[in-house]
């Protein structure tokens, strides 16, 4: 069982009721995935924890969170040019492109 | 020659028949004379065709929306001096530039471009506004290396090629005003380590030479934004 | 590690407990993860296992000690990268995150006692296990197709190795005029794209080498990810007619149109529907019986249908499906408790069996281990698989899919998979480039 306080649990309920009635899966779920969790899944291409020595992509190690999140924006609306990265973009939310933007940011820089 | 290989190694594995070619490897060397003739002989660029040529190859997808660069990783080109960018582009076609995988990838893009096409990005580029200016800063651990040199090491003052206040121009020099720090060092380490070598008769490598470790992290920060 | 080594650390393990059994030193001492399968879900599940708890012994049990990486391995068949280029190696896990590695082969488990035994004589203990064996190709599945036909004359080259430079040598020794034909296997497989990107691949190299071949690739299924977008690639390069129920959305002009082409071109594909599906091989005379009859082949590769890799079925991790059916949110195997099961392997729902699924998996249940062994409440999970394929050296596709868990089943998150039909140039030359890279950070990601 989930350690979650009061106002949590009842806008997680909430969001529940509301993704009940949604026949696909939306960016914003009852119990959203941490910024780790998240960040991880674009190690691949962007670094282990988000560094990454010489490559095509960026690295996200130590990237200022404005940056982050002004890029995923961008990428979501397509102003930014992209080959895959608006595809990845869509499926997040706002909420989950800050969270993403802080762990990001956390992270230590090694070139 | 060890890392030669693996850069070779490298850009033939990068795919496409262009790559298969061993003649780009051997592309001629820069010399004064061909330096002074390509230039004169660049196209008059257009920066706004330059500008929409930015959003379609995906210029600004790394180099920003002005080339104001979006990561540590990406030079800005903002305000760098056109005869300038249009010689890096032309460098980078001809595999005279390919120092590592971020490099590799200017190589592909570069030739997706026709030399107008690079005209006008570099027009585009010039149009905009420097990211950074960097004027005299008495006090400044490097402060005499950029003004005054080091007669010893045989390097002449930075500001003398570069500008007083960082903005190139002198001997076809680039403007390293406000640019990023990271990629400041990154390029005098290259220059240094002879990984990069798109420079006329080592014009710009022999002052790399007896730079130490500190005083390029110091001299990135003195031009840095 | 050596066995004896092994042994010895039972022995002082054991000693240094006197009157304790081994199990509770291991209980005293830190957890103890063990993993089987070196590949890409074991390897990044063994990292981020230490990236989460450096205290965590992490024990890596695989067969071999080199591993040969099968995403990008049909680029070995085109010349492009040698087989050598397909090798990568433990050190860096074991150096930089002092992952033990033991070389052997798991026989058996006793989920209960939380033991684990090796064919080399080893037995271990551990506190949660990861369970991450790939695929094994069921050759006997398609009449006239065998394991030993497969190693001599008709490879799969679906797990790299042996295989694989059979089928190139075979390739680049082909006749002049003669024909390459593919078989696909049905849903579900490891790397959808996979066959089709082989086949445009070796028409690109055919192109140059071999101007008057064919590749035919032969399919039980109607359509294949990532669908439209590799079947405009191959209209573009290779002479295709995409089938009228494809062409939706397709350019007809601008930069680069689809075409109508008159003479067929180099490369086929028979879907299901037109008889693609194979009834029957004669090895013999390397040719296939398919619902539309037979085909003759020069070189002939064939994909049959897989299912967990053997030693899930040796564990008793498997279903009726032949593949492990997990608490998606854990990994855990609903079968045995304790035991974790990632990558092609386990039943993930709406994920394709891909090596980026089996490293977000390996995270994912990385994740589970740590915060179980720690008293934890487990996290929300969160799954992708973001690939690029290539249509030609410098043509890129990709396949890109969010996942999370949804009722207790994995849904993909709605929203664009696929490289759009308008793409410009520079996106599709910039996605072979990026595709490159890819390779390199993927397997970074994984094994560095």
């Amino acid at each position: 069982m989930r350690r979650e306080d009061t106002v949590k649990k009842c806008v997680s309920v909430l969001a529940l009721l509301v993704s009940l009635f949604a026949p696909t899966v939306h960016a914003q779920d009852a119990e959203r995935p941490t910024g780790e969790m998240m960040g991880n899944t674009c190690a691949a291409c962007h670094g282990t924890y988000g560094r990454l020595g010489s490559a095509a992509f960026v690295p996200l190690a130590g990237m200022e969170v404005e940056e982050f999140v002004r890029a995923m924006r961008a990428f979501r609306d397509g102003s930014r040019p992209s080959t895959l990265m608006h595809s990845v973009a869509v499926g997040f939310s706002d909420e989950e492109y800050q969270a993403m933007a802080e762990f990001f940011a956390a992270q230590r820089i090694e070139e | 020659m060890k890392k030669h290989l693996l850069l070779i190694l490298l850009l033939s594995a990068l795919g496409g028949q262009a790559f298969a070619e061993p003649a780009r490897e051997t592309a001629q060397a820069w010399t004064p004379v061909r330096l002074h003739a390509v230039l004169a002989a660049m196209p008059q660029g257009d920066a706004v065709r330059g500008e929409k040529l930015h959003g379609q190859l995906f210029c600004a997808s790394c180099h920003g929306e002005r080339g104001e660069s979006l990561s540590r990783h990406w030079p800005a080109l903002s305000g760098q001096r056109a005869p300038y960018t249009y010689k890096m582009l032309l460098d980078y076609r001809d595999g005279l530039r390919h120092e590592d995988a971020r490099a590799e990838m200017m190589v592909v893009l570069a030739r997706m471009m026709t030399e107008q096409d690079m005209a006008d990005v570099a027009a585009f580029y010039a149009a905009q506004p420097l990211p950074g200016s960097a004027p005299l800063k008495k006090g400044h651990p490097v402060n005499d290396l950029v003004r005054r040199g080091d007669p010893q090491r045989l390097i002449t003052p930075c500001a003398s090629c570069h500008g007083v206040e960082g903005q190139g121009g002198r001997n076809e020099t680039p403007s390293l005003a406000g640019q990023r720090p990271e990629y400041l060092v990154r390029t005098l380490r290259a220059f240094r380590d002879n990984v990069r070598h798109n420079d006329v008769h080592q014009g710009m490598a022999q002052f790399a030479w007896d730079l130490t470790d500190e005083e390029i992290q110091a001299l990135a920060e003195y031009y840095a934004r | 590690m050596q066995r004896r080594d092994f042994l010895k650390a039972l022995g002082t393990g054991a000693m240094l407990a006197t009157g304790l059994s081994v199990r509770s030193v291991f209980a005293n001492a830190a957890p103890h993860v063990v993993i089987v399968g070196g590949g890409v879900g074991g390897a990044t599940a063994a990292k981020y296992l230490k990236f989460a708890d450096p205290n965590i012994r992490v024990t890596v049990i695989e067969k071999n000690p080199v591993y040969i990486r099968p995403y990008g391995s049909s680029e070995v068949l085109n010349d492009h990268i040698g087989m050598q280029d397909l090798e990568v190696r433990y050190d860096r896990l074991r150096e930089r995150y002092g992952i033990e590695f033991l070389f052997d082969t798991v026989t058996g488990v006793d989920p209960h006692a939380r033991t684990v035994r090796t064919a080399g004589g080893v037995q271990l203990n551990y506190d949660r296990m990861i369970v991450s064996p790939g695929i094994q190709l069921l050759y006997e599945r398609i009449e006239g197709y065998s394991a030993s036909v497969a190693e001599s004359r008709i490879p799969s080259a679906w797990i790299a190795g042996n295989q694989t430079r059979l089928l190139r040598d075979q390739l680049h020794a082909m006749r002049p005029g003669g024909t390459f034909v593919i078989v696909a296997p049905p849903n579900p497989y490891r790397c959808p794209p996979g066959p089709y990107e082989r086949g445009a691949l070796m028409a690109e190299w055919f192109k140059v080498h071999n101007p008057t071949a064919k590749v035919i690739i032969l399919d039980s299924k109607d359509s294949f990810v990532p669908g439209p977008s590799m079947l405009l690639g191959w209209n573009r390069l290779y002479g295709y007619n995409v089938p009228e129920r494809f062409r939706e959305g397709m350019p007809t002009d601008g930069e680069w149109p689809m075409k109508i082409h008159e003479e067929p071109g180099m490369l086929d594909w028979v879907a299901g529907r037109d008889g693609g599906r194979v009834l029957s091989v004669d090895a013999a005379n390397l040719s296939v019986e398919t619902e539309a009859g037979r085909i003759e082949a020069d070189v002939l590769n064939i994909v049959p249908p897989m299912v967990a890799g053997k030693v899930a079925f040796e564990l008793d991790l498997v279903d009726e499906t032949g593949y492990c059916p997990i608490d998606r949110r854990t990994h855990e195997s609903t079968r045995h408790p304790g035991i974790h099961v990632i990558g092609d392997a386990c039943v993930a729902d709406a994920m394709p069996k891909s090596g980026f699924s089996a490293n977000t998996q390996a995270k994912v249940a990385a994740r589970a281990v740590v915060d179980l062994l720690a008293g934890r409440d487990t996290q929300a999970p969160l799954w992708e698989n973001t690939c690029y394929a290539l249509a030609g050296s410098e043509y890129g596709l990709y396949v890109a899919d969010i996942f999370r868990l949804v009722d207790g089943r994995i849904a993909r998150t709605e929203g664009p998979r696929f490289l759009p039909l308008d793409a410009s140039r520079a996106q599709i030359r910039i996605g072979a480039l990026y595709q490159q890279n890819w390779m390199r950070t993927f397997t970074d990601d994984c094994f560095a």
